[in-house]
């Protein structure tokens, strides 16, 4: 879908409607108990997710950045507004949205390969392709000999291993990954970025990742999108011009520490702002 | 145990590691077994002082009367045609009580609507004893044996339903969120997700069942029955046969206690995959 695409190239911002993922004025609030005002969490969320882009979702915690990607997934519907996918909205989960969660949602009851073979079975792929699908992406996350293990017997970083072979064997058109490293240590975190990089080069899948981690968010995307908080908005959207494929390497570039440091000031300043007045800002796009 | 056994300073294979690991395994089980069995012996051992000092031997018969009690009941077939029945009433009872209640329980605990439907009248029949639903029961039903069946039916339903409805309230929503992305839709959920992530409740609510079963077989042969245990146990009492109803009460006992292991195995089986199953 996306093969046309060189391995360098950012995607550009300009020629809406080609977007394979969009919110449009999404607005959202949340109840707060009877008698009181419903508190706002998102507010006026625009912008456009390019085919085939890795876009990062960042703020301060508290800025709705998870009820933003539960709204792409379809998990939510938002008050006002709309996500799209392909230019159609999202009502409703479905195959087309793979997810990937921070707590550890591989089933304990299964074992790897059928939490593998479940995600193929719930969207009827035939069983006799199921084995050889399964078998393909345990081997992609380096799992092959742990087929039969229990997610019980698995480490928290070969947990998120089968997470990840489970999405990426279902074929969705778009992933959505809420912070799905952050519960994890820092060795496996990195390793694990590492990983996603390598499986997002083979399939160049549209990723919109979640994270609070601005290394993380530097490092994967190509274009970061930075939320305000209280109610959530976007303040701004980054390209990232950082060239692929990327190492452990690119941490240590120049570019890398100007990126990183520009977005933590940024979100500094805006939480500091937000705590001093309520006034929402309008977005901003810094090239 | 000892550090001069293999010495202190030898290296240990990993072989003898391993056969170190089920000789501790072996030691545990053989500890729970011998002081299983000593307590045992110690009550009857105590029991067996008191009937020595007591100078009614009809009101507390000596172990050695009570197992010649046991030894004729299986002779003249007396005990083990009471003991089937017995447990032909429990085990009809109890598994269609059960069924049931996993049935609805999920159902309601599952499906919100069917909640808000069933929910008030499942929980206003919870706090009515089983036991009192015995004359209504003869009422409809006669004294038959459906009659006792269904009071052990009951009891077993009211016990069960609670732990089921709990477990299908708490199964964890990122499972259910998970699948929903994966495109399954209610029913798979219900049936992939819900049930099996149930499954540990759905066995402590049939354990408190069989209690519930057991308990109230009794009190169910208490409606006209000519065989059973409970019958035996009321026969004994009316005939002054103690040691009857003593081998009774044992024979319950140890019924229950078996039933309860061969639950606990099947459990601990399903339950393969969970971290907090005992091995």
């Amino acid at each position: 879908m996306t093969a046309g695409r060189k391995e360098t190239d950012v995607p550009s911002l300009d020629g809406a409607g080609t977007a394979a993922m969009a919110a449009r004025s999404i607005q959202h609030y949340f109840p707060t108990g009877s008698g009181k005002r419903p508190l706002l969490v998102l507010d006026d969320i625009s912008f456009d997710v390019p085919p085939g882009a890795f876009v990062s979702i960042v703020g301060a915690s508290g800025c709705g950045k998870s009820t933003l990607l539960r709204i792409f997934a379809g998990l939510v519907r938002p008050t006002n507004g709309h996500a799209e996918l392909g230019g159609r909205p999202i009502t409703d989960a479905d195959a087309h949205k793979g997810m990937v969660f921070q707590e550890d949602a591989v089933f304990p009851w299964l074992t790897v390969r059928q939490n593998v073979e479940y995600a193929l079975r719930a969207r009827r792929t035939d069983r006799s392709r199921r084995g050889g699908i399964a078998r393909e992406w345990i081997d992609r996350v380096g799992l092959t000999g742990f087929e039969d293990a229990y997610p019980r017997q698995l480490s928290g970083g070969m947990r998120k291993r089968v997470d990840l072979a489970r999405i990426y064997a279902s074929d969705p058109e778009v992933l959505l990954m809420d912070e799905p490293f952050g519960a994890l240590d820092a060795q496996t975190r990195l390793k694990l970025q590492e990983e996603l990089l390598q499986l997002w080069e083979q399939r160049r899948k549209t990723v919109l990742f979640v994270t609070h981690d601005l290394d993380e968010a530097v490092y994967l995307s190509d274009l970061v999108v930075v939320l305000a908080a209280r109610p959530g908005r976007v303040a701004s959207i980054h390209p990232i011009d950082i060239p692929r494929p990327r190492t452990y390497e690119t941490r240590g570039t120049e570019r890398f520490r100007q990126l990183t440091v520009q977005l933590w000031h940024e979100i500094e300043s805006l939480d500091r702002t937000s705590r001093s007045a309520t006034d929402p800002q309008a977005p901003e796009v810094v090239a | 145990m000892s550090p001069n056994r293999t010495g202190p300073d030898r290296t240990r294979t990993e072989a003898e590691v391993v056969r170190g690991f089920r000789r501790a395994v072996r030691r545990r089980r053989q500890w729970q077994w011998s002081l299983g069995v000593a307590a045992i012996a110690v009550v009857v051992l105590v029991y067996w002082v008191l009937t020595l000092t007591s100078d009614n031997p009809a009101l507390l018969p000596p172990p050695g009367e009570i197992l010649q009690g046991f030894v004729d009941g299986v002779r003249d077939g007396s005990l083990v045609d009471a003991t089937l029945a017995s447990l032909r009433r429990v085990a009809i009872g109890y598994g269609i009580g059960c069924a049931v209640a996993v049935v609805v329980g999920s159902l309601r605990g599952w499906f919100r609507f069917v909640g808000y439907i069933l929910d008030p009248i499942v929980d206003a029949l919870r706090p009515v004893p089983a036991l009192a639903y015995i004359p209504l029961v003869i009422l409809w039903f006669g004294i038959g044996e459906s009659a006792r069946i269904l009071v052990i039916g009951v009891a077993s339903f009211l016990s069960c339903i609670v732990s089921v409805t709990a477990g299908m309230r708490r199964v964890p929503p990122v499972y259910v969120d998970a699948a929903r992305t994966m495109g399954a839709r209610r029913t798979r959920i219900f049936l992939t997700i819900a049930l099996p992530s149930s499954v540990p409740f759905i066995f402590a609510g049939l354990r408190v069942a069989l209690g519930a079963a057991w308990g109230t077989l009794v009190a169910a042969e208490l409606i006209a029955a000519q065989t059973g245990l409970g019958y035996l146990l009321q026969a004994g009492q009316e005939f002054f046969h103690t040691e009857i109803v003593i081998v009774a009460l044992i024979v319950i006992g140890v019924i229950g206690f078996l039933m309860d292991a061969l639950l606990q195995a099947v459990e601990s089986w399903l339950l393969r995959w969970s971290p907090e199953t005992r091995r």
